[in-house]
C-alpha cells in the first residue's frame, strides 16, 4: 500500500457528533462540506501524480485518468445506490441551486428530466459507451485518437463532475456513516487536480462545489 | 425507524469493502505509475550520457522508450477497461 497517512479515526467521530449538532441547528451544508471534504486517504503526492509523464502523449494520458475516474465514481456512487432513490432524489441537482436535465444528442435530443438515479444511469452509462469504443479510445498499439478527443473528454469530465456535486450535496451524510468520505475526498482531489492542470472544466460547471474545491487547494498549498 | 438511522444492509457494506480496495488500489497504482516511470526516464538518460554517441542516436533512443512507456499505458488503460464491464452492474 502507498499511503503515507491514514484518516485519523478520532477526528473522524468528532466530526460526526459536530455534523449532529449542526444538523439540528438548520441547514449549513455549505460548512458542512468543508468539514468532511478534509479527510483524505493522505494521498500527498496526488499533485505530482496528474501530471504529464516527460515523453508521454497528452491524448494517452487524458484516455487513462478518464477511465480511472469513472471507475472512481462508478464504485463511490455505488455505495448509496440504497439511499439515493426516486422518492429522496426526484431530480438531478447538486444543491438548491443546480438543478439537471439530460441531453446526450443522441439518445435524448431535447432535455429529459427525470431523477437523480436516472440521470445518473443514462450519464454513467453514456460515459462508458464512449470510453468502450475504440473509435474514441484506441486499445491497439500507435492507433491515434480522434481529432476531438480533448473535446469528448472535457464533455465527459464536465459530465462525471455532477455525479460528485451530487454525492457531495445530497449524500454526505450518508457517506460519512458508512465511513466512506475519506475515499469520497481523495477521488474528488484526483478529479479536481487533474481538471485544474489541464484547465478541462469551465470555472462555471465547477461552481457548486466552489468552496469544497477552494478549500481542498488551499489546504493543499 | 427512520431512513437517517436506519443501518445499512449487508449489500451495502460489502459494496463499500470492495469500493475501498478498489479506489485503494486505483489510486496506488496511479502513484506507483508516476514515481517508476520517473526513475526509469532517469535512469535511461544515465545510461546514455555513460555511452559515446551522437545525439541523433540518443535522441532516438529517447524516443524509443518514451513510445514504450505510451505502449505500456495503453495496455494499462485496456485492463482498465474490460474490467468496468463488471463495475457498472455496482451502479444499477
Ligand atoms: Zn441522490
Amino acid at each position: 500500500m502507498a499511503y503515507n497517512g491514514q484518516p485519523s479515526k478520532k477526528k473522524k467521530k468528532k466530526k460526526k457528533d459536530h455534523y449532529k449538532s449542526q444538523k439540528e441547528h438548520g441547514n449549513k451544508k455549505r460548512m458542512e462540506l468543508h468539514e468532511y471534504a478534509t479527510a483524505t486517504l493522505g494521498a500527498g503526492n496526488m499533485r505530482e501524480a496528474v501530471r504529464l509523464p516527460k515523453g508521454e502523449d497528452f491524448n494517452e494520458w487524458m484516455a487513462v485518468n478518464t477511465v480511472d475516474f469513472f471507475n472512481e465514481i462508478s464504485l463511490l456512487y455505488g455505495i448509496i445506490t440504497e439511499y439515493c432513490t426516486k422518492a429522496s432524489c426526484p431530480v438531478m441537482s447538486a444543491g438548491p441551486k443546480y438543478e439537471y436535465l439530460w441531453m446526450d444528442g443522441v439518445k435524448y435530443k431535447k432535455p429529459h428530466k427525470c431523477s437523480a438515479p436516472e440521470y445518473i444511469d443514462l450519464l454513467m452509462s453514456w460515459v462508458e459507451e464512449q470510453i468502450n469504443d475504440a473509435r474514441i479510445f484506441p486499445i491497439e498499439d500507435g492507433v491515434p485518437f480522434p481529432k476531438n478527443f480533448r473535446q469528448i473528454v472535457k464533455t465527459i469530465l464536465k459530465r462525471l463532475f455532477r455525479v460528485y456535486g451530487h454525492m457531495y450535496h445530497h449524500h454526505i451524510q450518508k457517506i460519512v456513516q458508512l465511513d466512506a468520505e475519506a475515499h469520497l475526498n481523495t477521488c474528488f482531489k484526483h478529479f479536481i487536480y487533474f481538471i485544474k492542470e489541464f484547465r478541462l472544466v469551465d470555472e462555471r460547471e465547477l461552481a457548486p462545489l466552489a468552496d469544497t474545491i477552494n478549500n481542498m487547494l488551499t489546504k493543499d498549498a | 425507524m427512520s431512513n437517517a438511522t436506519k443501518q445499512p444492509t449487508k449489500e451495502t457494506l460489502e459494496k463499500v469493502q470492495q469500493m475501498k480496495k478498489r479506489v485503494e488500489s486505483t489510486i496506488s497504482s496511479r502513484i506507483n505509475h508516476v514515481n517508476q516511470r520517473r526513475l526509469r526516464s532517469l535512469r535511461m538518460q544515465h545510461k546514455l550520457k555513460e555511452h559515446d554517441m551522437d545525439e541523433a542516436k540518443k535522441n532516438e533512443i529517447m524516443n524509443q522508450y518514451y513510445n514504450e512507456e505510451r505502449n505500456l499505458l495503453r495496455d494499462s488503460r485496456k485492463k482498465l477497461s474490460l474490467r468496468d464491464f463488471t463495475l457498472v452492474k455496482v451502479i444499477g
